[in-house]
């Protein structure tokens, strides 16, 4: 698989040779990926091609659907997360997540920031209230919500439920995001809204992001990776592997001829 | 079909048209029959304060119950009605609530094909068996236990407990599964532990759905009387303690209105009781319809 590793300083994340399987298909065959810190790494590739599968495997989301196993290493700072006596909780606290259908809780604005610090165990009010302005400020949702952080989130568009919800993923201080087609759901406008913001934090966080938007990847990737039937193709930096694929399967899909 | 009809088939409009008139007609019937059913427990339910000239006061907050001499205080049945409704649904809730989360969160294969059904089985059983085990076994039970006679609230509270469990536990089983799954990733993808996503996040959801679901149980409750009258005691006075005789709306309705004279003060009171009953159905179903409001312009927000 032609490769272009990070650097080894700045390893946030790191898979070997992961395999995952639901029953008796072979969903995911020997991912090896390595992801930058402070870097976005978008995953490409045809719908059911393993990508969000990959995804769930990074925060251990798989873990809860039956008969799906999971083999191989995930490497998070270093050390291997996927083990049978792992704490997922503390897993996803680091590492969070974000979905394709925005799923603001049907709690206040306020409650749906604090919900995860509180579960943690964070019961200062003043501190609370630091957590919830400081992650709606990185969300950049602090000037649309800061005078109503008490009514429905519901109530909120879709393009706001979408950046609450990563505010909601950045209260817990993670090292990590990972962002399930974030966009799909979206109309263009809120869509580079999130696209810019997601740059800006970049410098604060490591991310991993699923989309079928190649334009997205192109604009917002620093490395792409391809997936196709459960493989991974290719891996390289985002210009490299738009402009100068080494595998055909791959110009093949950027030009459209299948996927 | 006969040949005649089938060489002259109806136009579509004229289909449109017949099926308009039918299921309107329907809906009318339905309405007549609502409005025929208030109209007379209305009209016969204020006789006892039109033609017999009883206060309204004296009703509501008398406590001496004796039609044959007068009485016509209707507290005791008030009160023994909020009683068994509050007690019964006090004891459903955490049943049905604690069946609905295993139903939907904990085990679903278990729950869907064994749980489930078994306590839809509930529904089908008659309230005159329900009164029955409640005579063969809990006023026994009641009487051993802490003496006296063994009818009283508390028995009729635990059977009606048993008697709404499957309405209360089926509808909160439907709200709590209709919670979107993304709110159980959302909150797993958090950190939350399986319990700290039911109770904040699934059970907070479903909470609108939950009340409405108890809210149908009380109706139920507050309205049910044969197998309460079994159990009650059937002692129109006021109800000191939860082990004592007491009486309902229900039970005091189904005892008296055979035996007494169309027209007279006996029954007119008994008719009162029933627009009492009425009213208190038509306040139970303004409050699942305020719930439902309420929930749909929040989201709709």
């Amino acid at each position: 698989m032609p490769m272009q590793p990070a650097p080894t300083d700045r390893r946030a994340l790191q898979t070997e040779n992961l395999n995952v399987y639901y029953r008796d298909n072979h969903a995911l065959k020997d991912a090896n990926l390595i992801f930058a810190r402070n870097e976005i790494t978008a995953l490409i590739g045809a719908s059911g091609c393993g990508k969000s599968t990959f995804l769930r495997c990074l925060n251990l989301m798989n873990r809860q659907i039956p008969h799906c196993r999971i083999e191989g290493r995930i490497l998070f700072e270093g050390t291997d997360i996927n083990t049978a006596d792992e704490d997922v909780y503390k897993v996803r606290r680091h590492i969070g997540m974000v979905f394709q259908r925005p799923n603001p809780f049907y709690k206040s604005i306020y409650d749906n920031i604090a919900f995860a610090p509180r579960q943690h165990g964070i019961r200062d009010k003043a501190e609370l209230d630091e957590l919830v302005e400081s992650s709606l400020r990185q969300a950049a949702l602090w000037k649309e919500v800061s005078g109503k952080l008490d009514t429905t989130a519901l109530a909120l568009s879709g393009g706001q439920q979408q950046r609450l919800c990563i505010a909601r993923a950045l209260a817990l201080k993670p090292e990590v995001l990972l962002l399930d087609e974030p966009c799909s759901a979206l109309d263009p406008r809120s869509t580079r809204y999130i696209e810019s913001l997601l740059t800006e934090l970049k410098d604060a966080y490591t991310m991993v992001i699923v989309t079928h938007n190649l334009q997205q990847a192109w604009r917002i990737a620093d490395r792409t990776a391809f997936f196709l039937l459960g493989e991974v193709v290719e891996y390289n930096a985002t210009t490299a592997l738009f402009t100068e694929p080494v595998d055909t399967r791959t110009s093949d899909y950027l030009s459209g001829r299948f996927g | 079909m006969p040949k005649a009809l089938r060489r002259k088939p109806l136009g579509k409009r004229q289909l449109e048209l017949v099926g308009k008139i039918t299921t309107a007609a329907c809906g009318a019937v339905v309405i007549l029959l609502v409005f025929t059913i208030i109209f007379l427990v209305v009209s016969r339910g204020l006789r006892t304060f039109t033609v017999d000239g009883q206060s309204l006061w004296a009703f509501l907050s008398g406590t001496s119950w004796l039609p044959e001499g007068g009485g016509i205080g209707a507290l005791p049945m008030i009160v023994g009605s909020f009683a068994v409704t509050l007690l019964s649904t006090l004891f459903t809730a955490p049943l049905a609530i604690g069946a609905g989360i295993f139903i939907v969160e904990i085990s679903p294969r278990f729950g869907r094909r064994v749980l489930q059904p078994v306590i839809e089985l509930l529904v089908g059983i008659p309230s005159v068996v329900y009164g029955l085990i409640g005579l063969l076994v809990i006023v026994p039970f009641m009487r051993d236990t802490f003496g006296g006679t063994g009818y009283g609230i508390l028995s009729a509270s635990l059977v009606l407990m048993v008697m709404i469990l499957p309405t209360v536990a089926s509808l909160s089983t439907d709200a709590i599964s209709s919670v979107p799954d993304g709110y159980r990733l959302g909150a797993k993808s958090l950190g939350a532990t399986r319990w700290q996503m039911i109770h904040r996040v699934v059970l907070r959801s479903a909470l609108p759905g939950i009340l409405t679901a108890l809210v149908l149980g009380m109706a139920r409750a507050f309205g049910e009387a044969l197998a309460v009258q079994m159990i009650v005691g059937n002692s129109a006075v006021m109800p000191t303690s939860l082990l004592t005789p007491a009486s309902t709306l229900t039970s005091i309705l189904t005892m008296g209105m055979g035996n007494t004279v169309t027209g007279s003060l006996q029954n007119d009171v008994l008719w009162s009781l029933a627009l009492v009953l009425l009213a208190m159905s038509l306040v139970f179903i303004l409050i699942v319809h305020l719930i439902g409001s309420r929930n749909k312009t929040e989201a709709a927000q």
